[in-house]
């Protein structure tokens, strides 16, 4: 028999065998304890997805993508997918999670797990060269790793790695309410500990599966020590260009390397050019051959393109989605009838034909979509007007009440949708008057307004969101949800490796969130965009990433 | 130390009111001007009760082709809400904001301008430099600015049209008003112990009357143009109120296959505006000494 | 005449302090403190407080807009900037320096360093739209006015009138249509970037289009009024009665006469073409003043929306400064008090 790097592995591989794991499942976990993708992929029976060859990737020329080109400051602190665009070429990651959920070594060589799943012995690539010229080593690994565990920095990689790096902890101060100031730091020292110059341990609190995905989360960018978290043209990285040029909102630059460790570049340049608010610039861009190709295009953009002789479409699932969330601790949301009359109020395949143009699948309110490994089906249930009238007759509004709902103008599906739905809520006697706030304001109130609509990025996990969002306190919990019973569950789930036994766990959570939870979901979206024809290389990552060294011109 | 108006101020002898009202009609641009504005202020009067689709309610069946057909007649936006309805639903908010602002700025205008005018001395410095100022700020800038920061909504827009125009119809009005305060029925009046205050509502306003209905219309127009404008920003009455620069914003990105989702609010706003502008010509026209 | 200019420039500065008051006043209502700016949404509320804490922006309105001045006159140097407020803000001429403008929360670059630049975009397509602009419209609105009532007058007037009306977000939706999608003849926006293929003058001609078509005919209207009061006058009667020729008399004395009023609005319109182009550098991508004042606003970047109010304000006073000097060299019986 093969020698496994994990203990767990075998028991893996006979669940694939009888069937009691899926191929997807089995593939994500077994990468993800350490096995190679080449080796996961042929135990489990599957041809692995093959990259163009690098022989056959034409060389030269400059790429023009259309992007929103925002201020960067920190790149551990980058919260957009266009901020880490920009930063992703020229830094780069530990691991590399595919457009599969598969998760592979990058900067690491590989890794390994103890049985424990507690200790994790990361491997760093020895011929891996900064663009300034030295090696890579396991000092510049050890320091942004410590550097992101550290609150005041701020990054949102902190909420990931507590629980098993991180530890909160009462400061012994309190705040101007007269409540305990928490904080956050390292649980041990030993945490995160250098083992030689090419070896990373990380000793855990409590036992982590995900560890390696965690590694690939955009803001955990390897950084150059030196350059203590600056960023802008010149800056030092691992990756496949430099940047030369770099202007909020007008365009960045870059420049490709020559001793680059990886596959790749093929292009000589690449740019990103930020073409501005206005919707049409994009198209009309595109027509007059101004860009190659737009970082993301929605489906009323695509209709428009897509006969253009000299674009070609890229589509791909994602567990992108918008929600309209309500505060159960407001007076209108508070009985959980309300918040269920809200859900039955919509008809999601309209919702998804209006304002998608049909690029989506419907969603069923709990935040957990099928393409998620997790997913535990329930009933589905339809649009039902006398119903949640009669909800709402019982939670004390027989005549429906009115609201408002905040939302932004752009990227204008959001707003289109939220049109969309206040049409829908009208037929169950809900009046909801659309505020529409340019992006600043919206940002100051999408977690204090009681009504809002708030679209969510892409995450390969169920569990990832559900924590982010729905926990009780958790950072970015907007709907101000706070649930024993749900977050009881939830850790419940995170620490069930088995698939199965976790799907019934999530099969509760999801009721739940049917039942009392805060959210109407109505759809899951496709996203896309164009690319020129000649560009060669090009997919679309459902995060929405942008891997310039991946893509080759054909010149004409 | 500003500069006249070089339109020429009405003279001393005042006109009848129904012949300047008669000779309106003989204009033939004051006449197409009317009727286009009363075709509007007609439609969208009419709206409740005239035959329409929602102006809100998306029609999915109709987003597969959104062309102009027999159920719509000038077909359905991007969200499938049927076009027609939303531009005659959208005349009566333009209709109701731009009159109303413009004439709400009158008034303040014009009681800026008498005061300032008719008392002329330190009263008059204060108000024109406090003009100036106002009047130094570029009008899409003031309105940028304050429609972002205190929020778009009827009552703000008047708010910003009042304090954009006021300061230009006051400097209109004073211009007039010194022409005015020499004539003899003014004098007439103050022997006779009138009020100032009627002085100037009964004997100075009437003949600054045509010079003002003019600039109105013309103010009206603009209005619209700045609603339009505000609604193309994003800044506009918030959906879904159908917002006719917010329309033509919206169907941007489908220029190129369905252009007319565009050019129809298009058409509407310049009609509209056109109507005011060749009201406001044909009044000049029509009253001139 | 250098009590007079002394008296227009203490005025203007006034002027110029009034307006950013109003300004500063004015961004109170919107939401959104300028630590959060700084920091973006997703820092934690406990750095915006101890960001807010340290730029003391609790402190009275009128504290605030005393410091913002100090900034700018050079007396203080930029709280943004101080090294100790953890936000790396740097600007290479100084913390503290005559004209410093501070700090634009929204680009994360010091103002002047964003300013300028797009001062000289607007400045390019204004200059061309106005280079079109006055002759377009002297011609507009003499021929008109020559005849008033005729048949030339008739069509130019429509023309004109119409034209005004077309908002500009209507003419630039619909010229893309027309010469960027239909014929593809023009590039579709304007970044005024030479390595996208297209030249960048071809880059200039839709935006520039839009500007004249909206603002040529209200200018042409002016002029029109003035050249058809000029030609009722009794000398130029009397001159055309006596035989001269009409050529002579309209170039000789018509014209000059008739340019006097329109003079001050052609100026005008160099304030409206500087800051009113904000649509059309929307429309376009324009990387424009407009667009800039547009994003500051709509963002509450309050630095880079003083800034460039003051310099709006300064354009539009220097403009009627030049207007009313004008008016005087040209029309020898008026003379400002």
């Amino acid at each position: 028999m093969e020698e496994y790097p994990h203990p767990k592995i075998p028991t893996l591989v006979e669940e694939l065998r009888n069937e009691t794991l899926g191929r997807r499942e089995f593939l994500r976990f077994a990468t993800l304890l350490g096995l190679s993708a080449t080796a996961a992929y042929s135990i489990a029976g599957i041809a692995m997805p093959v990259g163009a060859k690098a022989d056959d990737m034409p060389k030269g020329g400059n790429l023009r993508i259309g992007m929103r080109c925002m201020e960067i400051k920190d790149p551990h602190l980058a919260d957009f997918a266009e901020r880490s665009n920009v930063i992703r070429q020229v830094c780069e990651y530990l691991t590399f999670t595919d457009r599969n959920n598969i998760t592979h070594p990058y900067l690491l060589e590989k890794w390994e797990v103890s049985d424990d799943l507690k200790t994790w012995t990361l491997h760093v690539r020895k011929d891996v060269k900064w663009h300034k010229g030295r090696l890579l080593t396991a000092d510049d690994v050890v320091w942004n790793l410590k550097r992101v565990c550290d609150p005041a920095i701020g990054s949102s990689m902190l909420g990931l790695f507590t629980g098993y790096l991180v530890e909160d902890y009462d400061t012994g101060e309190k705040d101007s309410a007269g409540n305990p100031k928490k904080s956050s730091r390292l649980w041990s020292d030993k945490a995160i500990e250098k083992v030689d110059d090419y070896t990373v341990r990380l000793n855990c609190s409590s036992p982590q599966i995900a560890v390696a995905e965690h590694l690939f989360h955009y803001p955990m960018f390897i950084l150059d020590p030196e350059e203590k978290g600056t960023f802008g043209p010149g800056a030092n990285g691992t990756g496949p260009f430099e940047m030369t040029e770099f202007t909020v909102g007008k365009n960045a630059k870059y420049k490709a390397r020559t001793d680059y460790w990886g596959t790749g570049p093929y292009l000589d340049t690449f740019e990103f050019v930020d073409l501005g608010d206005n919707a049409g610039a994009g198209i009309a861009a595109v027509a007059s051959k101004q860009v190659d190709g737009l970082s993301e295009a929605d489906a009323v953009q695509i209709n428009s393109m897509k006969n253009f002789p000299h674009v070609a479409v890229y589509k791909v699932e994602t567990t992108q989605t918008i929600v309209a969330r309500m505060h159960p601790d407001n007076e209108l949301f508070k009985d959980k009838r309300v918040r269920q009359a809200m859900r039955f109020a919509i008809d999601r395949e309209k919702v998804l034909q209006t304002s998608l143009l049909g690029a989506g699948t419907p969603a069923e309110d709990h935040h957990v979509a099928p393409s998620h490994p997790e997913y535990a089906a329930l009933p589905k249930y339809p649009r039902d007007i006398e119903k949640a009238k009669k909800l709402l007759a019982d939670a004390g509004f027989p005549n429906g009440f009115e609201t408002d709902m905040v939302t932004r103008p752009d990227p204008i599906w959001e707003l289109n949708t939220a049109q969309v739905l206040a049409e829908q809520f009208k037929d169950i006697g809900v009046k909801v008057n659309i505020k529409s706030l340019p992006s600043a304001q919206y940002w100051e109130v999408w977690t204090k307004a009681p009504f809002s609509l708030t679209a969510w990025g892409h995450r390969p996990l169920a569990v990832m969101t559900l924590s982010l969002a729905y926990r009780s306190n958790a950072a970015w919990n907007e709907s101000n949800y706070s649930n024993p019973e749900f977050d009881k569950l939830l850790t419940e789930a995170e620490g069930i490796l088995d698939p199965k036994k976790r799907s019934v766990v999530m099969a509760k959570i999801e009721a739940i969130m049917q039942d009392d939870g805060p959210i109407v979901q109505p759809f899951w979206r496709i996203f896309s965009t164009v690319m020129d024809k000649k560009v060669k290389g090009f997919e679309l990552h459902p995060s929405q990433y942008i891997f310039a060294h991946q893509y080759a011109i054909v010149q004409a | 130390m500003a500069l006249e108006s070089t339109v020429p101020v009405m003279t001393a002898a005042k006109r009848p009111a129904r012949a300047k009202w008669r000779r309106v009609f003989r204009s033939k641009t004051a006449l197409v001007g009317l009727f286009l504005v009363s075709f509007w202020v007609v439609v969208a009067v009419l709206a409740p009760i005239l035959p329409l689709q929602s102006p809100t309610e998306p029609d999915v069946m109709a987003m597969a082709s959104p062309f102009p057909s027999a159920t719509h007649w000038l077909g359905v936006d991007i969200l499938g809400r049927d076009i027609l309805a939303r531009l005659i639903f959208g005349a009566r908010t333009v209709l109701l904001v731009a009159p109303l602002s413009v004439a709400v700025a009158m008034a303040v205008g014009i009681a800026m301008g008498m005061v300032a005018g008719y008392y002329g001395g330190w009263v008059d410095a204060l108000i024109s430099r406090f003009s100036d100022i106002i009047l130094a700020f570029p009008v899409l800038v003031l309105y940028v600015v304050l429609i972002a920061n205190i929020g778009p909504s009827i009552i703000n827009i008047v708010i910003a049209t009042t304090i954009a125009s006021a300061p230009g119809i006051g400097r209109i009005t004073r211009g007039l008003v010194l022409g005015l305060k020499q004539q003899e029925y003014v004098a007439a009046a103050k022997l006779r112990a009138e009020s100032t205050f009627y002085i100037m509502l009964v004997e100075l306003l009437p003949n600054c009357r045509g010079m003002l209905i003019v600039d109105a219309c013309l103010r009206i127009g603009y209005t619209i143009i700045t609603i339009g404008i505000l609604g193309f920003l994003g800044l506009g009455l918030p959906p879904p109120n159908p917002d006719w620069g917010g329309m033509v914003k919206e169907s941007t990105t489908v220029l190129n296959v369905w252009p007319f989702m565009s050019v129809e609010p298009s058409i509407a706003i310049v009609s509209l505006v056109l109507g005011f502008n060749l009201l406001a010509d044909g009044l000049r026209e029509a009253w001139k000494p | 005449m250098t009590r007079f200019l002394c008296k227009r420039l203490i005025m203007m500065l006034i002027t110029m302090l009034c307006a950013s008051f109003l300004v500063f006043t004015v961004c109170e209502f919107s939401p959104g403190s300028v630590a959060r700016k700084s920091l973006g949404p997703f820092a934690t509320q406990q750095q915006v407080d101890i960001l807010s804490k340290k730029l003391r922006a609790t402190d009275p309105l009128p504290v605030r807009y005393s410091r913002w001045l100090g900034v700018l006159l050079g007396v203080i140097p930029d709280p943004l900037q101080a090294p100790d407020s953890g936000l790396n803000f740097t600007d290479p001429r100084g913390a503290q320096y005559f004209g410093n403008f501070g700090y634009s929360t929204l680009n994360k670059l010091p103002v002047n360093d964003v300013i300028w630049d797009r001062l000289k975009n607007t400045a390019v397509l204004a200059g061309l739209a106005f280079a079109l602009i006055v002759p377009l419209s002297i011609i507009f609105g003499i021929l008109s006015g020559l005849r008033e009532g005729g048949a030339l007058d008739r069509l130019l007037s429509v023309i004109c009138i119409t034209f005004t009306s077309i908002p500009e977000f209507a003419s630039g939706v619909f010229l893309v249509t027309l010469f960027v999608i239909l014929w593809p003849l023009l590039p579709g926006t304007s970044q005024l970037d030479p390595g996208s293929g297209w030249s960048i003058p071809s880059q200039l001609v839709l935006p520039v289009a839009v500007l004249v078509i909206y603002d040529f005919g209200y200018v042409a209207r002016m002029i029109r009024v003035s050249m058809i009061g000029v030609m009722e006058r009794p000398f130029i009667r009397t001159a055309i009665l006596k035989g001269m020729n009409t050529r002579q008399v309209i170039f000789g004395h018509a014209l000059r006469n008739a340019m006097i009023a329109p003079f001050t609005v052609l100026l005008l319109q160099i304030n409206f073409l500087v800051s009113g182009v904000v649509v059309t550098e929307l429309v376009f991508a324009y990387p424009g003043f407009g667009r800039l004042l547009l994003d500051a606003s709509l963002f509450g970047d309050i630095a880079t929306l003083e800034a460039a109010t003051l310099v709006t304000v300064a354009i539009a006073v220097t403009t009627q400064l030049v207007g009313d000097l004008g008016y005087m060299l040209l029309d020898p019986r008026i003379r400002v008090k």
